[in-house]
């Protein structure tokens, strides 16, 4: 296995007084997919906003190639080239599709030019023929590409992707999947975090099962079994860490 | 004729408004932050003009050259020491922040300045005039009107079309999520002040042109800012601009009525846009 991309080492994250994650030791590698699953309240949103440093964490608790990068402000872990696509897309309302993308291209970050306009057009061309058109406008489905779109144009070597199937017809939901092969292909590294078992299972590599706060199993994502998975998702023989 | 010349005169009073509105509309729409020191900031750049005029012996299109660097300075300082500090959903932190900076901006310059009215000498700019038909036209005015034209194309063209408008726009529509792709709000924020408080400067020279000013005059210019803002729609550009119009034209009119109506005219005109169109012209509601 090559060096890890991004890794947490014993993470930890609060929301004032409640501790939300209990020492989460993770790791991705250049052009891997690895799934996060787990139930609601797991922690697997607030594992992505400690990543991007929209939660305080410690500042060895994240490392960026082997570079300690916790703490540090969510554009400046975009300049580092960790982007996100974040829970409920999150777009700029009242700017166009392509606004929306070129706010992206104007702090991307730094050394990379693998993402352009075109190259996000041709993976959504949806987006082309609707790119003038104000993003609220958009079908759900539509919206996500936009939001996929603008998190690839910060040209991250690590893509969080949190929910990305949250809200979305099946169809819909397939053809947005199908867009992940061509992504890691580039040598993004792609985090998913889903509550699809069978869906994650199915996009990724690896896997990591989250529950209340902790990594309760971790495994390749072809070879772990599925009794294993839901053991491990509603927490039967890990109901005391 | 006395109407027409009334709604000219008001079109040109809103040329003034509108330098004290846009900059409010700005901050209001990318931060929510309802600046209540912007009248006294406006008054505290007109009274840095009149000591700039004494001690350089400058005229006014030097002076504006020296002013609006000076105003945006301040606005960038102002955000950066204090306004990124108390800025978040909730107004109220900002709004106490910014009533606090309006006393103690008063009382300042109270003891700079002493409570005496002062005016910026234009060296006869002031009292210039053309004459068409029945109807006088100021120069000053019409000058005043074609630079609130421009800096509210200008204001609308750099939110458009450029790296920093777009920046600014994705801060306003959602702070989170522009921080996630990268943008650095506080320093938008910074700048975005700047750029108001740097309009301020204009507004600054053109108030102490045409009249005078005197430490306490801040918050009935905030007023003006206020309802001009308000009647276009919280947080719109050209909507500030035509708020400003609408309020300059009312009073306009109002004078005309009667000398002592015309200020009353404005807020009655105000009230009126808050019970028919609460959202403003050109709010979303």
């Amino acid at each position: 296995m090559s060096e890890a991309l991004l890794s947490t080492h014993g993470l930890k994250a609060f929301y004032g007084d409640f501790q939300a994650l209990f020492g989460i030791d993770f790791e991705i590698c250049p052009g891997e997919v690895v799934a996060l699953i787990g139930a609601n309240g797991a922690g697997k949103s607030t594992f992505l906003k400690s990543v991007m440093g929209a939660l305080k964490v410690a500042p060895d608790s994240v490392r960026l190639q082997g570079k300690p990068c916790g703490g540090l402000q969510p554009h400046q872990m975009v300049s580092q080239g960790v982007a996100i696509v974040p829970e409920g897309r999150r777009l700029f309302a009242g700017m166009s599709v392509e606004d929306n993308l070129r706010v992206a291209i104007d702090h991307k970050a730094g050394g990379s030019d693998t993402w352009t306009l075109d190259r996000v057009y041709r993976l959504f061309p949806i987006l082309k023929e609707k790119r003038r058109d104000p993003v609220q406008s958009l079908s759900g489905g539509q919206q996500q590409m936009v939001s996929i779109g603008r998190a690839l144009l910060n040209e991250p070597k690590v893509l969080l992707c949190d929910e990305i199937s949250l809200g979305l017809a099946p169809k819909v939901i397939n053809e947005i999947y199908e867009a992940i092969p061509s992504i890691s292909a580039a040598g993004t590294a792609i985090v998913l975090v889903e509550q699809d078992v069978g869906l994650a299972k199915k996009a990724s590599d690896r896997l990591y099962c989250m529950l209340e706060g902790k990594v309760t199993l971790t495994g390749k994502s072809a070879e772990v079994p599925r009794e294993d998975i839901s053991a491990a998702y509603f927490g039967a023989s890990h109901a005391v860490a | 004729m006395q109407w027409l010349d009334g709604f000219i005169q008001g079109i040109l009073l809103g040329g003034l408004y509108a330098q004290y509105a846009l900059g409010m509309a700005l901050m209001f729409g990318v931060m929510r932050i309802v600046n209540i020191s912007h009248g006294d900031l406006m008054i505290l750049l007109a009274l840095i003009g009149v000591s700039l005029v004494a001690s350089l012996h400058v005229g006014p299109f030097v002076l504006v050259l020296l002013l609006v660097p000076i105003a945006a300075a301040i606005g960038y300082v102002l955000q950066r020491a204090v306004l990124n500090r108390v800025v978040s959903q909730d107004p109220l932190p900002s709004i106490i922040a910014t009533f606090g900076l309006s006393i103690a901006l008063q009382n300042a310059m109270q003891q700079i300045w002493s409570a005496d009215t002062r005016s910026i000498p234009g060296g006869g700019i002031e009292q210039a005039s053309w004459q068409i038909g029945p109807i006088f036209i100021g120069v000053l005015p019409v000058i005043v009107l074609v630079v609130a034209t421009v800096l509210t194309g200008g204001l609308d063209a750099l939110l458009r079309y450029t790296r920093f408008g777009r920046a600014l726009r994705a801060s306003a529509a959602d702070v989170e999520a522009a921080a996630l792709t990268g943008i650095n709000p506080k320093a938008v924020y910074a700048w975005a002040t700047a750029i108001s408080v740097g309009i301020l400067g204009f507004a600054a020279l053109f108030q102490g042109l045409r009249s005078t000013v005197a430490p306490s005059d801040g918050p009935a210019q905030l007023i003006y800012a206020f309802e001009a803002v308000i009647i276009g729609g919280m947080g719109s550009i050209w909507g500030a601009f035509l708020g400003s119009m609408v309020l300059g034209v009312s009073q306009a009119i109002g004078f005309r009525i009667n000398p002592g109506f015309g200020i009353l005219a404005g807020h009655l005109v105000f009230l009126c846009v808050l019970i028919v169109r609460p959202q403003g012209i050109f709010g979303r509601s």
